[in-house]
């Protein structure tokens, strides 16, 4: 891992714009016809991303808030790699792991122990640097005899529990979690605390989304807020995040926003 | 995205955007019809082989996870299509006039199903591979190559057992082991080349055009026919071989059933059937690569 300077990015974004192509029927599709010619289709062009910049310090815990489809997820696919920018530009200063949404189905027929090795692989490690971690992957995911069943038989919180095991083991730099872990139990949240301090205090920049404000209230140092696709503000967690917050509690009335995803 | 990845190993670090001294590990940016650069893709590749071999393996081995025959149906299955093939053209037509022309006829239809399947595995399992991959291809970042190449391994993995049989069957029927079959793994080679580039230009094309999928398999169903397979070159009346040339994978077949016959495949045969494969390759790679950053916002 390259030893840097405290403050330098390792992400940088500059008016980076993502649209989505997307073709939908038109209203009426119950007539067979227009059906077959399809006249109805229509194109519609979603605009996930518009005009964002940040700058993501290395080693820090940056999280990514906003409400459903304010474009999240689809900044860390192309932090990943996976996405392409419409319009603008990303420069990474390391090397990238993404775990997204439910990451690990690879192959849900088969074992979680045998996801562990396709994530591995997938992530670009060779066959002899998974099995060295495999143990580590094991012990943190704490899974007991289901390891060796299907993942299909997993429930949610389990996939989330393999799947972040595996990817803070898979020797990041900068790691990109979105919404893996809302489906843990508390005592696995905690865990996955430590575990974020300790790869973060390793100079490690991990990439949160969540909805989860109270996790990332105890454990982010930077925040972006995304709203429709556009920047609402970025900066400093203890900035940010209540500002968000509030914003969650006016539109949300009486109900606490702080409430754990 | 343009990946400028160049070697960490790199003295000379050019000034970034930001005038930071550090060198970007990566710069995505508006995704253009060029092509990556070559070496880093196919290094980025060849780093992901362990990822194809793997997953090729654990996909078949869940693919028959819940039958009672298990492995025995990947020989089984295409004994069967053989089988009906062989009957049906029993029932339209006197299968050879001596029993050595017959078991001729029936050996090289059963060569024929076998090379034919691995053809089309490769062609149809490799367009549907993205479609069919979607959650990987959404939540991972490694090159696209890898699923159409899942496929291909999977189909040699298929043929191993498949060649035994068909080895077997040759020798039951009383077929000439003749020097000969030293052409058969050549041409099995360049259909295989053939068929990795014409699946990867249909995976493509059927994310952008999701029908594709459905066209094909009319397609190979009907170039099936229009290949010597349930019937010999010979066979073929004057008035129909015109129509059946456009068929790219007619000139291979009539050299396998030439070399599996004892006889030297014709010259041209190579050479028209080279010409495609090396055409179909190309073309499906680079317009595959060409396009794959763009798949992602596609599905
Ligand atoms: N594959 C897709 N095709 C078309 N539109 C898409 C696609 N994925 C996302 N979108 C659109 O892009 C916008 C942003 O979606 P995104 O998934 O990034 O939101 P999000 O912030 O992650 O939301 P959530 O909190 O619900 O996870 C939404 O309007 C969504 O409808
Ligand atoms: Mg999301």
């Amino acid at each position: 891992m390259p030893v840097v300077s405290d403050h330098a990015p390792a992400i940088e974004v500059e008016n980076l714009s993502v649209y989505y192509r997307t073709s939908f029927e038109g209203a009426d599709t119950r007539n067979p016809f227009k059906l077959l010619l399809r006249h109805e289709r229509e194109h519609r062009m979603v605009a996930a991303l518009e005009d964002v910049s940040c700058t993501i310090p290395s080693g820090s815990v940056y999280s990514v808030v906003g409400k459903n489809g304010a474009g999240k997820s689809t900044l860390l696919r192309v932090l990943g790699g996976i996405l392409a920018p419409s319009a603008g530009r990303v420069t990474l200063y390391h090397r990238v792991s993404p775990l997204l949404a439910t990451g690990i189905g690879f192959d849900r027929r088969l074992s979680g122990r045998e996801n562990i090795m396709l994530g591995g692989l997938a992530n670009g490690l060779k066959p002899a640097q998974v099995r060295e971690h495999t143990a580590e992957i094991l012990d943190f995911a704490a899974l007991g005899p289901a390891i060796d069943s299907p993942v299909r038989t997993y429930s949610s919180g389990m996939n989330a529990r393999l799947a972040f095991a595996v990817a803070v083991h898979m020797e990041p730099e900068i790691l990109l979690i979105d919404e893996a872990l809302a489906a843990g139990d508390a005592r696995f949240k905690k865990r996955c605390r430590r575990k974020i301090d300790e790869l973060c205090a390793a100079d490690v920049t991990v990439v949160l989304v969540s909805h989860g404000m109270k996790f990332i209230q105890a454990i982010a140092d930077h925040c972006l807020w995304l709203d429709e696709g556009r920047v609402r503000a970025e900066g400093s967690a203890e900035d940010v995040i209540p500002a968000y917050l509030e914003e969650l509690e006016v539109s949300a009335g009486d109900e606490s926003a702080m409430e754990d995803a | 995205m343009t990946f400028t990845a160049p070697p960490s190993s790199d003295p000379s670090p050019p000034p970034s955007a930001s005038g930071s001294a550090r060198k970007p590990v990566a710069v995505f940016e508006r995704s253009t019809l060029a092509l990556p650069a070559l070496r880093i893709y196919m290094r980025q590749l060849w780093g992901r082989r362990s990822l194809v071999a793997n997953l090729a393996r654990s996909q078949l081995k869940a693919e028959n996870y819940d039958t009672v025959l298990g492995q025995i149906w990947l020989i089984l299955n295409p004994l069967l299509l053989a089988g009906v093939y062989v009957l049906v053209r029993g029932v339209f037509r006197q299968v050879g006039s001596t029993p050595m022309e017959r078991n001729a006829i029936i050996a090289n239809l059963i060569m024929g199903v076998f090379f034919y399947r691995f053809a089309n595995s490769i062609i149809a399992g490799s367009a549907g591979s993205i479609l069919r991959n979607k959650s990987m291809v959404l939540n991972t970042n490694f090159p696209r190559a890898v699923f159409p190449l899942i496929g291909v391994v999977k189909a040699v993995i298929e043929f191993v057992p498949i060649l035994m049989v068909l080895v077997a069957m040759h020798a039951v029927l009383g077929q000439p082991f003749g020097l000969s079959l030293v052409t058969v793994p050549v041409l099995w080679l360049m259909i295989l080349i053939f068929s990795l580039g014409a699946g990867m230009f249909f995976a493509t094309l059927t994310v952008y055009l999701r029908d594709t999928t459905n066209i094909l398999t009319f397609v190979m169903r009907l170039l099936f026919f229009m290949t010597p397979i349930i019937y010999t070159v010979d066979e073929i009346p004057a008035g129909l071989l015109p129509y059946l040339q456009f068929n790219p994978l007619f000139p291979v077949f009539w050299a396998l059933e030439a070399a599996w016959d004892g006889r030297w495949p014709p010259a041209v045969t190579y050479l028209w059937f080279g010409a495609w494969m090396i055409g179909a390759f190309l073309v499906g790679v680079a317009w595959f690569i060409s396009k794959e950053r763009s798949f992602a916002s596609r599905l």
